[in-house]
C-alpha cells in the first residue's frame, strides 16, 4: 500500500509537471496567409545606385498583408539581362530579396538602369508593383579569365577554319554579346568533316607554360556561355583541355592527358554551361595517366562540330572562366 | 563525449584487420523469387510483367570462441536478364562482433541499434498494424528488406557494450555506447557527420532500473571547407519501477529529457526543448496488461535518430511512377498510397535523415513521428490481452493528445487515436490441428481545431480498416485473404516548411476518398522457413481531391527461403 502511494505521488508530480500551452505560435499567422491580399507599402530598393564591382548589394522592401507566393524580377534596360528572386512570405527584406548583382538570365547586366517588378503568384491579384535601381558598376567575377574577346584577338592564339562555304569564324562586336560588348562567332557549311573550325587558346598567352590555376581538379569549375542558333540546332561544340604533364612547354598526345567535355547545342540563346574540371572525360585514352592537373594546362581548344549532311551550322561563345568552390553565378 | 566517440569509432574500425583467421564456417541467408504481372488501368502503358530471383549468401566465420565475422552477398537477376545482363552482385551484410578480455561485446561493421524511443529509435509510424495473410507475407519481404526488426536503425559503425554487476547497494550497470558515420564529406561545403552516443543503465535491484542516454549528430570540423558546424543532442532518463505481488506486476516507467538542435554559424535559429514520456501499468496473471501513460513533447523537441521515419512522402514511386489523366491525357505522378507501403521495399529509407521528413496525414496525423513526434501533449490508455490459451490476442490503444504549441494560431490542434487490433486463432475453439486465423484491426485517427475565423478550422478524419485471414485447408496449404481500406475525410492546414524546417506557409488539404485493397492468396509452406504464395491484389485509389481515380490489379508469383 506504502508503495503504491509512492507510484500514485510520482504520476501526479509528473501530471503537474506538464507544461501549459506556448502563448506564441510556429510559423506564418494564418491571417495573413489566408485573409484579404493588400499591399501595406510598396516596393523600395534600399538604394537606387549599386557598385556591384566593389561589394554592393541592394535589397528591396516591401510589405503585404498576406503570405503569397511572389517574384522579383530584373531587367536591363539596355542589355535585356534578367534576374529573377521568387519567395513566400508576407514582406521583402534583406533577407528574402538579396540581389548581388548576378543574372538569371543572360546577358548579364552592364552600366545601366534596371527595372524592378514584382509580381504574385496568386489569383487574387493581377497588382504588379514596379521600381529601379541603376547599376554603376557591373558585379565582378572571381576567378581566371581565359577571355571574354574583349581585348580582340590575341597572337599567342592558334586557329584553323575549314575552307567550307559561308565561313563565318571571329569576335564580332554587333550588341548581342552575352557579357560586355564582344563574343566569338563559328559559323559555316563543311560537307566532308565534322569540324568547321576551331580555336586554341594557349597559356602562353599568359606568359606561361601553364596556366595559373589550382592543382585540386574536384574543386575547379571550368564555365563559359554559348549560344544556340534556334534556326540551325545542329551544332555541336568540343571543349578540349590539354595538359603539359611533363612541363616541358608543350603538349604531346601519345604521352600527356587531354581531356574533352562535348556540348549539343539544342537550345535557343545563351547559355551558361559549366563542369566540375574532374568530371571532364579522357579524350586520348588517359594516355598521360588520367590524372586531373589542371596546374598542368597548357591548352584549351574550343572545336566547332556539325555533322557534314546537316548544312550551316551557328554557334557562339563568350567568358572562359575557371571559378573554384562553386560555378560560375554570373 | 564527443571526441570519445571518434576515438571509439577509429579504434573499433582497426581492430577489423585483426579478425579474420578462421576456423568454423557457417552459411546463412535466404533467397527469394518474385514474379509479377500488374495492370494500372490508366498508365500509358497499362500491364507491366517483372520480377527477380535473388539469393543472399552470409558466410559466417569464428575464428574463436569470442569473435564472429559475417559476410552476406546478394546476387539479384532480373527475370530477362541474358547471359548476366541484369544481374547485380552486391554486399549485403559485413560485420565483425566478439567478445573482448570476457567483458566487452563489440560489433563493427553493419550494426543494428536502438537506445531509447526518444534518442534513437525506428518507430513504426505508418504500416500501423502488423498483418497476417496475404499482407503479411508483403510485411515479411520490406521487413527482410529494410532490416527493421525489434525497431533498431541499420547504421554503418561500431557499437561497444558491457556490464558491471556489484555486490551491495546496486544490483548491476550495462553500459551502450555505438558511432556511426551517417554522411561523408565532399570536402568541399558537406562535412563528415557521425551519430553517436549510449547510455548506462543502473539496476538497483529487480525494481528498479535508472537510466542515463545521450544521442549526438555532430559534423567533424576539419573535414570540409566549412565551420558551420551542426549538431543535435539529446539526453535523457529513463526509469522503471515496478512491483511483483503473486505474478502481479504494476510499476511506472518513461523518459524525460532535452533535446538541442544548432549550426554555428546561425546560433540564433538553435532550438531547444524537452520531452517528458510517463507510464503506469498493470500486468495481470491472466495475461491482461493495461496502461495508463502521458507524454509532453515541446514544440521545438528534434531528435532526429529517433524521429527518421520510414517513409518519406516527398519521393515517387518506382512502379508505376507516372499515369494518365483521363481529364486531360497528361500525364502525372502517382502518389505513394498505402499498398504502394506494402508492395514496394525500395520506398522505405535505411538510415537516419537529418531534418523532418514529410508525412502523409492521411496515414499519421496524429503520431507521424511515433511516439517522439513533437509538438504533442496528452494521455493515452492501453489494454492488451494474451490469451493463455492462445485463442485470442487483443492489442488496444486510445491517444488523447493536443498540440501544445499552435501552428500560425494560438489555437490547438487536438487529436484522438483510437486503435484496435484482435487476431483470433479460430481452430482452438474445436482444438483443430489445422491452422485457422483472423485478425481484424481499426485504427481511427480525428484532427480538429476550432477557431475565431473559418479558415483556423480543422477537422479531418481516417479510418484504416484490415482484415485478415489464413485457412489451412490441407496440411502446409493455406488460403489467404486481407482486406485493407483507407478512408479519409476533411480537412487539415499542412505547414510548408523551408530547408530549415521553419514553416513558412501553410497549404489547405482537402480530402473525401478511399483507398481499398482486396487481395486474395495461397501459400504452399515446406517448412518454416521456405514457402510459395500465390497472390492476387485488386486495389482502388479515390482521392480525387489529390489525384485522379486509379484501379491497380496485381498478380505475383512469391517464393521465400530462409536458411
Amino acid at each position: 500500500m506504502k508503495k503504491l502511494i509512492y507510484i500514485t505521488l510520482c504520476l501526479i508530480v509528473i501530471i503537474s509537471s506538464c507544461s501549459k500551452p506556448d502563448e506564441f505560435y510556429d510559423g506564418p499567422n494564418l491571417y495573413d496567409v489566408y485573409g484579404d491580399f493588400e499591399v501595406y507599402t510598396s516596393l523600395q530598393g534600399s538604394q537606387i545606385n549599386i557598385d556591384f564591382e566593389s561589394g554592393e548589394t541592394v535589397y528591396f522592401t516591401c510589405e503585404l498583408s498576406k503570405v503569397v507566393n511572389w517574384q522579383l524580377k530584373i531587367t536591363g534596360s539596355n542589355s535585356g539581362a534578367e534576374k529573377i528572386i521568387t519567395g513566400t512570405s508576407r514582406t521583402l527584406d534583406e533577407e528574402v530579396a538579396l540581389w548581388d548583382g548576378s543574372t538569371t538570365n543572360l546577358p548579364i547586366f552592364r552600366v545601366e538602369n534596371c527595372n524592378v517588378e514584382l509580381s504574385f503568384l496568386t489569383e487574387e491579384t493581377d497588382t504588379i508593383l514596379t521600381t529601379s535601381v541603376f547599376v554603376t558598376t557591373p558585379k565582378l567575377n572571381d576567378g581566371f579569365v581565359i577571355t571574354d574577346f574583349e581585348e580582340g584577338w590575341n597572337p599567342n592564339w592558334s586557329t584553323f577554319v575549314q575552307s567550307g562555304t559561308s565561313m563565318d569564324f571571329g569576335i564580332k562586336l554587333d550588341g548581342t554579346a552575352p557579357q560586355l560588348a564582344r563574343y566569338y562567332n563559328m559559323a559555316g557549311v563543311v560537307d566532308w568533316d565534322w569540324l568547321t573550325g576551331m580555336i586554341d587558346f594557349n597559356a602562353t598567352a599568359f606568359g606561361e607554360t601553364t596556366m595559373p590555376l589550382s592543382n585540386n581538379g574536384d574543386n575547379l569549375y571550368f564555365n563559359a556561355f554559348v549560344y544556340g542558333d534556334p534556326m540551325y540546332p545542329n551544332s555541336r561544340i568540343l571543349f578540349r583541355f590539354d595538359e603539359d604533364e611533363n612541363l616541358d612547354g608543350t603538349f604531346d598526345i601519345t604521352s600527356e592527358d587531354s581531356f574533352g567535355y562535348e556540348l549539343i547545342i539544342d537550345w535557343s540563346g545563351w547559355k551558361h554551361v559549366s563542369i566540375k574540371y574532374s568530371d571532364i572525360l579522357s579524350a586520348n585514352d588517359a594516355s598521360g595517366g588520367g590524372l586531373h592537373n589542371p596546374d598542368k594546362l597548357n591548352r584549351v581548344s574550343v572545336l566547332h562540330l556539325a555533322d557534314p549532311n546537316s548544312g550551316y551550322a551557328h554557334s557562339a561563345i563568350d567568358y572562359l572562366i575557371f571559378t573554384e568552390n562553386e560555378p560560375l553565378r554570373p | 563525449m564527443r571526441y570519445f566517440l571518434i576515438i571509439l569509432f577509429l579504434v573499433c574500425s582497426s581492430g577489423f584487420a585483426f579478425s579474420q583467421n578462421g576456423k568454423k564456417v557457417q552459411f546463412v541467408g535466404g533467397a527469394r523469387s518474385l514474379n509479377t504481372l500488374a495492370e494500372l488501368d490508366s498508365a500509358s502503358i497499362p500491364k507491366r510483367s517483372g520480377g527477380y530471383a535473388l539469393l543472399d549468401l552470409g558466410i559466417k566465420i569464428n575464428p574463436n570462441s569470442n569473435t564472429e565475422v559475417m559476410g552476406m552477398f546478394r546476387i539479384n537477376n532480373e527475370y530477362g536478364g541474358f547471359w548476366g545482363g541484369g544481374v547485380n552482385f552486391d554486399v549485403r551484410q559485413l560485420y565483425v562482433r566478439g567478445v573482448a578480455n570476457d567483458i566487452f561485446r563489440y560489433q563493427i561493421g553493419n550494426i543494428d541499434y536502438k537506445l531509447t524511443p526518444y534518442t534513437f529509435y525506428n518507430h513504426n509510424q505508418d504500416i500501423l498494424t502488423s498483418s497476417i495473410g496475404t499482407l503479411g507475407i508483403r510485411e515479411d519481404v520490406f521487413n527482410y528488406e529494410t532490416f527493421y526488426s525489434n525497431n533498431t536503425w541499420r547504421q554503418q559503425g561500431a557499437s561497444l557494450n558491457f556490464g558491471l554487476e556489484f555486490p551491495k547497494v546496486i544490483k548491476d550497470i550495462e553500459v551502450n555506447s555505438f558511432i556511426s558515420r551517417i554522411n561523408s564529406s565532399d570536402f568541399n561545403f558537406v562535412l563528415d557527420r557521425f551519430f553517436g552516443g549510449g547510455n548506462v543503465v543502473i539496476n538497483k535491484d529487480d525494481n528498479l532500473a535508472i537510466g542515463l542516454n545521450h544521442v549526438s549528430i555532430f559534423d567533424l570540423t576539419g573535414t570540409a571547407k566549412t565551420d558551420n558546424i551542426y549538431t543535435n543532442d539529446v539526453s535523457s532518463i529513463t526509469f522503471d519501477y515496478h512491483l511483483v505481488k503473486n505474478k502481479f506486476v504494476y510499476g511506472i516507467d518513461g523518459e524525460y529529457g532535452v533535446s538541442s538542435v544548432s549550426q554555428s554559424e546561425s546560433p540564433e535559429d538553435s532550438l531547444t526543448d524537452y520531452f517528458l514520456h510517463a507510464r503506469g501499468y498493470m500486468n495481470f496473471n491472466s495475461g491482461l496488461k493495461l496502461s495508463l501513460g502521458i507524454l509532453d513533447n515541446g514544440a521545438d523537441y528534434r531528435s532526429f535518430g529517433a524521429q527518421s521515419r520510414r517513409v518519406s512522402f516527398n519521393q515517387e514511386n518506382n512502379f508505376f511512377n507516372r499515369y494518365v489523366d483521363l481529364t486531360d491525357s497528361t500525364e502525372v505522378l502517382r502518389p505513394v498510397s498505402l499498398f504502394d507501403l506494402y508492395n514496394d521495399p525500395e520506398l522505405y529509407d535505411q538510415g537516419i535523415s537529418v531534418g523532418l521528413m514529410e508525412n502523409n496525414p492521411m496515414i499519421s496525423s496524429v503520431l507521424p513521428y511515433g511516439i517522439a513526434s513533437f509538438n504533442r501533449q496528452g494521455g493515452y490508455f492501453g489494454i492488451h490481452y494474451d490469451d493463455p490459451k492462445k485463442l485470442i490476442d487483443f492489442n488496444g490503444r486510445v491517444y488523447m493528445l493536443s498540440e501544445s504549441r499552435g501552428q500560425g494560431t494560438l489555437a490547438l490542434k487536438s487529436f484522438l487515436m483510437t486503435e484496435i487490433v484482435t487476431t483470433i486463432h479460430v481452430e482452438k475453439i474445436w482444438d483443430g490441428k489445422k491452422e485457422f486465423h483472423i485478425q481484424m484491426s481499426h485504427n481511427r485517427q480525428q484532427t480538429s481545431r476550432e477557431g475565431e475565423y473559418d479558415f483556423e478550422s480543422v477537422d479531418l478524419t481516417t479510418n484504416q480498416i484490415n482484415f485478415g485471414i489464413e485457412l489451412e485447408v490441407i496440411d502446409d496449404i493455406y488460403l489467404m485473404g486481407n482486406c485493407l481500406k483507407l478512408k479519409a475525410t476533411g480537412n487539415d492546414q499542412m505547414p510548408i516548411r523551408n530547408s530549415d524546417d521553419e514553416i513558412i506557409n501553410y497549404e489547405n488539404f482537402s480530402v473525401d476518398g478511399e483507398e481499398s485493397l482486396i487481395s486474395s492468396g495461397l501459400k504452399i509452406s515446406f517448412s518454416k522457413q521456405s514457402y510459395l504464395a500465390i497472390i492476387h491484389d485488386r486495389f482502388k485509389y479515390r482521392f480525387s481531391q489529390i489525384s485522379h481515380e486509379y484501379d491497380f490489379n496485381q498478380s505475383s508469383v512469391v517464393y521465400v527461403l530462409k536458411f
